[in-house]
C-alpha cells in the first residue's frame, strides 16, 4: 500500500515547527505503523537527511515510550492499543495520515514527534510510593489483601506512564495518569498510612507542572491504551476533598 | 589473570551470612561522602540506586530513556520465582538453588546461585511491602503457579505483566530518593566510557541524547546494571535501544567479559514476516502448557494447517521426549523447531512451527482456553491478523536473553576494582540456560539485597583518595569519546546503520545461533570482521553531534554489536561441548542431544581485551560442585 | 511527602485545580436547584384560572415577596453561587488554555459528548440571558407595558406579566432558545458534577450518567412548555 504522511517536524523546543509531506511507498499491511516510519527513515538516512525522530522503545505496547498523535487521536485509531501496536492494514491504501507530537505546555517538544514527559516523573516523584526502605517490610502474607481490591488496584497499576491522556484532553489535563496511581495506593492496605498525605502532594505536583484542570469529558479514557478508568479520578477526588479537610 | 571468584567457604547454607559479619561497614555518617554511579533503570540498576539511596550513598543513576520507568524489565511477562513455598508443595532454598544450578546446564557458581535462593524469599516481601500488586487468591494471600515446567509452584505473578509491576515498584522506590535527593537520575543519558583511575573505576564519559552534551562523571564506585546483548542479532524480543555499549566500553577498559556465547533463544514468538521486522515478540511460555507443537510429516506440504489430518502431522516434541513433551525446556525446545525447520518441514514461509490449541479447545471449551490465554491470543491476533482459536499459531525461536556478561565475583565486582555489574550483565547465575521467571528474581536480588552489602565493603576497604573530572583520566577518556563520535560522523558513508546490523544479525543468527559448528564459527568470525572493516569505512551517519541524533546513537551502539559478535563466535568456538543454550554440532549424543563435557568445561569462560587489532585473551574460573551432582540432563 | 500547603480548607481547596472544580460543582448544584424549582414554580402558569380571578402564580409570586429578608438572602446566595461559579470557570479556562497553548494541526474527538464541549459558550450565553431575564421580569426594563399590571387588591400581576411577555414571539422564541442551551449546560453539568465530587462510583455510575440528561430533559420541556402554550394560546384567554 501506498501512504502519505504529514509529519510535524521541528529542530528544538524553541524552534518554529511545520507539518511536512513524506510518500510512504510499497508499505506492507502487516507492518506495524513504527515499522512504517522506519521504512520512510532509512530512506531519508540513505538520502542523506535527518530522519523522523519519534520515540520508542520496547515495541510490545509496555513501556510507555512510544506516543504520536495519528489524525489527531493518541496511538491512532484503534482503541486499547498503543502505536507500536497499530498496524498498517487498520489504514486503507492512499490514504493521508497527519502525525503530530502530543500537545501539552507540560510536554514539551524535544524534537520532531519527541515530547519531554519528565513532568509525569515528578509527580510520582512528589508522592506516588509507599515509603518502605529495602529490607523493612514484613512477610508477604502477613497483610491478606480482599481479591476485588488487588484486582482493581492492578487495573490502575497498569498504567504505562504514556501520556496519551494528557494528548487525548483539550485542557491537556493529567488527572487519570495522576489518578491512577493514587487509586492503585489507596486500595492496598500498605498504602493506607500516607493515602491523604500522598493526594496532597501529587495533585500539588499536577498542578504546578501547568496541566489543565479535568473536564469529566472522559477523551482520557477513551484514548487510554490500557483502558484505565476515569472511577480513579472520582477517587482522587474523593480523597482530595477528604485531604483537604483534614489538612493533609 | 587470576580469576578469583571470592566465594566464602564453609556449609553453602552460612556462606552468605557469614561474609555478610565478614565485610567491612562503612559509618552512617560516612555514607554521604560516597558517590556511586549506577547506569541503568531497569530492575537492577532501579532497585540498586534506590537502596544505595536509602542507605545514605550519594547516587546518580542514568537511562538512555527518557524515564527510568521504561527500561525492558518492563516487559516481562510470566512471573518472579520465590522458594517462599506458601502451596506447601515441597519448595525450600534448596531446591530452587539446585533446579537454578541444573536447569543452568551446570555451568553456574554454586555460591551465588545458593544466595540467590535465600534473598528471593526477601524480594517477595519488599515487592509486596512497595504495593506490587501480585495475584491473589479469594482468601487474601498470594497465589502462585507453577512456571518452565518445574515440578513446584514457586512464580509470583501480576497477569502477564510481572516485570511492568515489579520494576514500576522499584522505579517508585527510585522516584522516592530523587524526590529526597539522595538520587540525581539523568534520563536520556548514554555512558560511552568508562575512566579509571589507579586501575579503580572512578567514574563514567556520558553523552546527553538530547542535545549531545559529553560530561565527566566522577564517583567513588560504578555499577553497571546495563542489561543483555541480545540485540546482536539484530531481532529479538529485547527493546529497539537495548544495547552492550557500556558493558563492552569497561571490557575495553579491562573487565573480563564471561561465557558471551551463552544466549537463550526463546521458543515461543512470533515468527518474522518480512525484511522490514524491526523486533520480534515473545508470547510467554506458558501457551505451550496446553498447546501442541507440530509440522507437517511431509516436507512441502503446504496444506491449510486445519485440512491436515492427525497421521500426517508430526507432533515433534512429544515423539521425542515422551515424558517432558511439549514442556522440554527452553534450549531444546527451540533447537527442536530449528531442526524440523531445516529439514524443509517448517510452515508459513518455512521459519515457524505450528503451536495448536484445537485438542485443548475440544477437551476444556472455548471458554476455558481463553480465560487462561485471553491476553495473548489477542495479542497474536493483533499482530498477525490470524485468529489462534480457529487456526494454530504459528511460532518460531528468537533471542531473548544473554546468560553471559561481565565477569563478576561472589561481591558482584568485576575484575576492574570498583566497577560492579548487576543484573543480565553480568554473568553470574544462570549458568549456560536461564531458567523462567528467574531473570526478576537475579535482577532484584543484586539490586536490592547483595550489592547494598557488598559495595559497603568495597569503599570501606578500597581507600581511593578522591578525584575530580579534572583529572588526566578523565579527559583522556573524554577525547577518546570524542573521537568515536567524530569518526563516525565524518564517515560519508553511503550505507545505513541499520543496514549493517541487519547484517551483522543475519551472521550471528546462522552462525551463533541455535546451533554451532566449528566451521561455521570459523566463517562467521572472518565475515564479522569484513563486515566491521566496511561498516567504518562506508557507514552512513547523518546529522550533527550537538543534538537529538538517533542515527548517532545507534550508529555507536552497532559499532560494538560488530566487535561483541565476533567475541562470541570466540567464546562459542572455543567451547567445543553442548550446553545450555550452546549447542555444539560437533558435541551431541547419538540420538541429537545436547552433551555436555565436564572434564574440559567445566569452568567460567571469561575474555580480557588485548587492544585493537590483537586477540582477546581467554581465562578460566573452574566451576566446583560440592552440593549438586552432575548429571546428564533427560527429557526424554 | 509534603503534606497539603497551609491555612483552612476552603484555602487549600481553592488553591488546586481539583479544588476549582469544586467550587464549580457546588456552586453549580446550587442553580440546579434554583432552576428546577423556579421551573416548578412557573409551571403553576398553566393552572386554570380561579373564579376569584386571583391566579396561582400571583399568589405564589405574593408569597415569595412576603418573605421579605429571606427573598433578598436567597437572592444574594443565588448570586454569591453565581459569581463564584463563573469566576472559578474563567480561571479553568485560562489555565487549560495554557495547558493547551500549541493546538493539533487535526483533532478528533473519540467519546466526548458535544455538551461537555461548548460549557463555556453555553455557560456565558446563560449569563446574558439571566441579565435578560432580570430585566424583563424582575425589573420591568425590557417590555415595561407587560410589568406595571396590578391586580384590584393591589397584588402584582405577574400572570398577566408572563403571558404578554411570552405573545411576543422574539422574547419567546429567545426564552426557548435560552432554556435548550440551559438544558445543554445541564446534560453535561449533572453527570460531571458528581464525578468532581468523587460520588461517580462503580455502583451508582450508570444511574448517575442517566442524571445529566434526565435533569436536562425535564428543563427543558418544563420550560419550553410556557412559551409554547402562550404563543399556541393555550392558556392566557383571559388577557388581552
Amino acid at each position: 500500500m501506498n501512504i502519505t504522511l504529514k509529519v510535524w517536524r521541528q529542530d528544538g523546543p524553541n524552534s518554529a515547527g511545520r507539518l511536512e509531506t513524506y510518500d510512504a511507498k510499497d508499505i506492507s499491511e502487516h507492518m506495524s505503523f513504527l515499522e512504517m516510519i522506519d521504512v520512510v527513515n532509512e530512506q531519508l538516512e540513505a538520502a542523506g537527511t535527518d530522519p523522523i525522530a519519534f520515540d520508542h522503545d520496547c515495541r510490545e505496547g509496555i513501556c510507555g515510550m512510544c506516543s504520536l498523535q495519528i489524525n489527531g487521536t493518541p496511538h491512532g485509531p484503534e482503541r486499547g492499543t498503543t502505536t507500536c501496536q497499530l498496524h498498517m492494514r487498520t489504514f486503507k491504501d492512499g490514504e493521508t495520515i497527519t502525525i503530530e507530537p502530543w500537545r501539552a505546555t507540560a510536554f514539551p517538544v524535544v524534537k520532531d514527534l519527541v515530547v519531554d514527559r519528565t513532568s509525569f516523573d515528578r509527580i510520582i516523584e512528589a508522592g506516588g510510593y509507599i515509603s518502605v526502605n529495602t529490607g523493612g517490610p514484613q512477610d508477604a502474607n502477613a497483610i491478606p489483601i480482599n481479591k476485588g481490591d488487588a484486582d482493581e488496584a492492578f487495573e490502575y497499576a497498569a498504567c504505562i506512564g504514556c501520556g496519551a491522556c494528557v494528548a487525548a484532553c483539550k485542557n491537556a489535563s493529567a488527572s487519570l495518569f495522576t489518578a491512577a496511581k493514587l487509586s492503585h495506593l489507596a486500595l492496598l492496605p500498605q498504602g493506607q498510612a500516607e493515602r491523604y498525605e500522598r493526594t496532597s502532594s501529587m495533585v500539588a505536583q499536577m498542578d504546578l507542572e501547568g496541566f489543565g484542570s479535568c473536564t469529566n469529558q472522559y477523551e482520557c479514557e477513551a484514548a487510554c491504551p490500557k483502558g484505565i478508568s476515569v472511577q480513579s479520578i472520582a477517587h482522587m477526588n474523593r480523597d482530595y476533598i477528604k485531604a483537604s479537610l483534614t489538612g493533609r | 589473570m587470576i580469576l578469583d571468584s571470592k566465594e566464602p567457604k564453609g556449609p553453602i547454607e552460612e556462606r552468605w551470612d557469614k561474609h555478610r559479619f565478614d565485610m567491612k561497614l562503612v559509618n552512617p555518617a560516612n555514607k554521604r561522602k560516597f558517590k556511586v554511579i549506577v547506569v541503568g533503570s531497569g530492575l537492577a540498576g532501579a532497585s540498586a540506586a534506590a537502596t544505595l539511596g536509602e542507605l545514605g550513598y550519594n547516587v546518580s543513576c542514568f537511562a538512555y530513556q527518557d524515564s527510568p520507568r521504561r527500561a525492558h524489565s518492563i516487559a516481562a511477562q510470566g512471573g518472579i520465582n520465590s522458594a517462599k513455598n506458601y502451596p506447601n508443595d515441597g519448595d525450600s532454598v534448596f531446591r530452587l538453588f539446585y533446579d537454578t544450578v541444573k536447569g543452568g546446564d551446570y555451568r553456574s557458581r554454586e555460591s551465588n546461585v545458593y544466595r540467590l535462593s535465600q534473598v528471593s524469599v526477601n524480594i517477595i516481601d519488599q515487592a509486596v511491602g512497595q504495593g506490587v500488586p501480585f495475584a491473589r487468591e479469594y482468601g487474601g494471600l498470594l497465589t502462585n503457579r507453577s512456571f518452565g515446567g518445574a515440578q513446584v509452584s514457586r512464580t509470583f505473578y501480576a497477569r502477564g505483566q510481572t516485570g511492568q509491576q515489579l520494576l514500576l515498584g522499584a522505579y517508585q522506590a527510585l522516584a522516592r530518593q530523587i524526590h529526597a535527593g539522595k538520587v540525581e537520575m539523568h534520563n536520556r543519558t548514554e555512558m560511552l566510557d568508562l575512566v579509571l583511575v589507579n586501575g579503580h573505576a572512578r567514574g563514567i564519559i556520558t553523552r546527553n541524547l538530547v542535545d549531545g552534551t559529553i560530561t565527566r562523571h566522577a564517583a567513588d564506585a560504578v555499577i553497571l546494571a546495563t542489561g543483555g546483548y541480545s540485540n546482536v542479532f539484530y531481532l529479538s524480543t529485547n527493546a529497539m535501544g537495548c544495547n552492550v555499549t557500556a558493558a563492552f566500553r569497561a571490557y575495553k577498559k579491562g573487565a573480563t567479559f564471561a561465557n558471551p556465547c551463552y544466549t537463550q533463544i526463546h521458543p515461543t514468538c512470533i515468527p518474522v514476516k518480512g525484511d522490514y521486522q524491526s523486533k520480534l515478540t515473545l508470547m510467554s511460555e506458558s501457551l505451550r502448557n496446553d498447546g501442541r507443537v507440530w509440522v507437517p510429516k511431509k516436507v512441502g506440504d503446504h496444506r491449510p494447517p486445519n485440512s491436515i489430518p492427525d497421521e500426517e502431522r508430526d507432533y515433534y516434541l512429544e515423539r521425542r521426549y515422551p515424558s517432558f513433551g511439549n514442556l522440554v525446556p527452553r534450549d531444546v525446545a527451540s533447537r527442536n523447531a530449528k531442526i524440523v525447520c531445516d529439514e524443509g518441514r517448517g510452515v508459513g514461509g518455512g521459519q515457524a512451527v505450528y503451536l495448536d490449541f484445537r485438542d485443548a479447545i475440544a477437551r476444556d471449551g472455548k471458554d476455558a482456553v481463553e480465560a487462561k490465554y485471553g491476553n495473548l491470543f489477542h495479542m497474536y491476533h493483533k499482530i498477525t491478523d490470524e485468529d489462534p482459536y480457529s487456526t494454530p499459531m504459528r511460532i518460531y525461536p528468537a533471542p531473548h536473553y544473554t546468560m553471559g556478561g561481565l565477569w563478576v565475583d561472589y561481591n558482584l565486582m568485576s575484575n576492574v576494582p570498583g566497577l560492579h555489574v548487576l543484573g543480565e550483565a553480568n554473568f553470574s547465575d544462570h549458568g549456560s540456560n536461564r531458567l523462567g521467571a528467574s531473570a526478576l528474581m537475579q535482577g532484584l536480588a543484586d539490586g536490592y539485597f547483595v550489592i547494598p552489602y557488598t559495595l559497603g565493603n568495597y569503599l570501606a576497604t578500597a581507600k581511593q583518595e578522591k578525584v575530580t573530572t579534572d583529572h588526566p583520566e578523565f579527559v583522556a577518556a573524554e577525547a577518546e569519546v570524542q573521537g568515536r563520535i567524530d569518526k563516525l560522523l565524518s564517515n560519508n558513508g553511503t550505507a545505513t546503520v541499520d543496514s549493517y546490523h541487519r547484517r551483522l544479525g543475519r551472521i550471528m543468527w546462522e552462525y551463533c545461533g541455535m546451533s554451532r559448528s566449528d566451521e561455521g564459527l570459523r566463517k562467521a568470525i572472518v565475515e564479522i570482521s569484513e563486515l566491521r572493516a566496511e561498516f567504518w569505512d562506508n557507514v552512513s551517519v547523518t546529522g550533527s553531534k550537538g543534538t537529538f541524533n538517533s542515527v548517532l546513537e545507534r550508529a555507536g551502539r552497532v559499532a560494538d554489536f560488530l566487535e561483541l559478535g565476533e567475541l562470541m563466535c570466540r567464546d562459542a568456538l572455543e567451547r567445543a561441548e553442548s550446553c545450555g543454550g550452546h549447542f555444539r554440532e560437533e558435541s551431541q549424543t547419538a540420538e541429537g542431544e545436547a552433551l555436555r563435557i565436564d572434564e574440559q568445561y567445566s569452568h567460567v569462560a571469561a575474555w580480557e581485551y588485548q587492544g585493537e587489532g590483537t586477540d582477546p585473551v581467554r581465562h578460566t574460573e573452574d566451576l566446583e560442585f560440592e552440593y549438586v551432582k552432575l548429571t546428564q540432563r533427560s527429557y526424554k | 511527602m509534603s503534606t497539603a500547603s497551609g491555612g483552612n480548607a476552603i484555602g487549600r481547596l481553592l488553591g488546586s485545580t481539583i479544588g476549582m472544580k469544586i467550587l464549580m460543582a457546588i456552586t453549580g448544584f446550587i442553580w440546579i436547584g434554583f432552576v428546577l424549582g423556579h421551573m416548578v414554580g412557573n409551571l403553576q402558569i398553566l393552572l386554570p384560572m380561579p373564579e376569584d380571578g386571583i391566579h396561582a402564580i400571583n399568589k405564589y409570586a405574593a408569597m415569595l415577596k412576603a418573605t421579605g429578608g429571606l427573598l433578598w438572602a436567597v437572592r444574594f446566595g443565588l448570586l454569591a453561587a453565581f459569581a463564584a461559579h463563573v469566576w472559578a470557570a474563567i480561571v479553568l479556562s485560562k489555565r487549560n488554555r495554557a495547558a493547551r497553548a500549541d493546538s493539533y494541526a487535526v483533532s478528533n474527538n473519540i467519546q466526548a459528548k458535544p455538551s461537555s464541549y461548548y460549557m463555556l459558550i453555553t455557560g456565558l450565553v446563560i449569563l446574558g440571558f439571566i441579565v435578560f431575564h432580570l430585566a424583563h421580569f424582575t425589573l420591568g426594563l425590557v417590555q415595561p407595558e407587560a410589568f406595571g399590571h396590578h391586580l384590584a387588591n393591589g397584588m402584582h400581576d405577574v400572570y398577566t406579566m408572563f403571558i404578554l411577555g411570552f405573545r411576543n414571539p422574539v422574547y419567546a422564541g429567545l426564552y426557548i432558545v435560552a432554556n435548550v442551551l440551559i438544558g445543554m449546560h445541564l446534560h453535561h453539568a449533572v453527570t460531571s458534577m458528581f464525578q468532581t465530587l468523587g460520588l461517580r462510583t462503580p455502583k451508582y455510575q450508570q444511574y448517575i450518567d442517566m442524571a445529566g440528561p434526565a435533569v436536562a430533559s425535564v428543563a427543558i420541556v418544563g420550560n419550553v412548555l410556557m412559551p409554547v402554550a402562550v404563543l399556541l394560546g393555550l392558556i392566557g384567554g383571559s388577557v388581552s
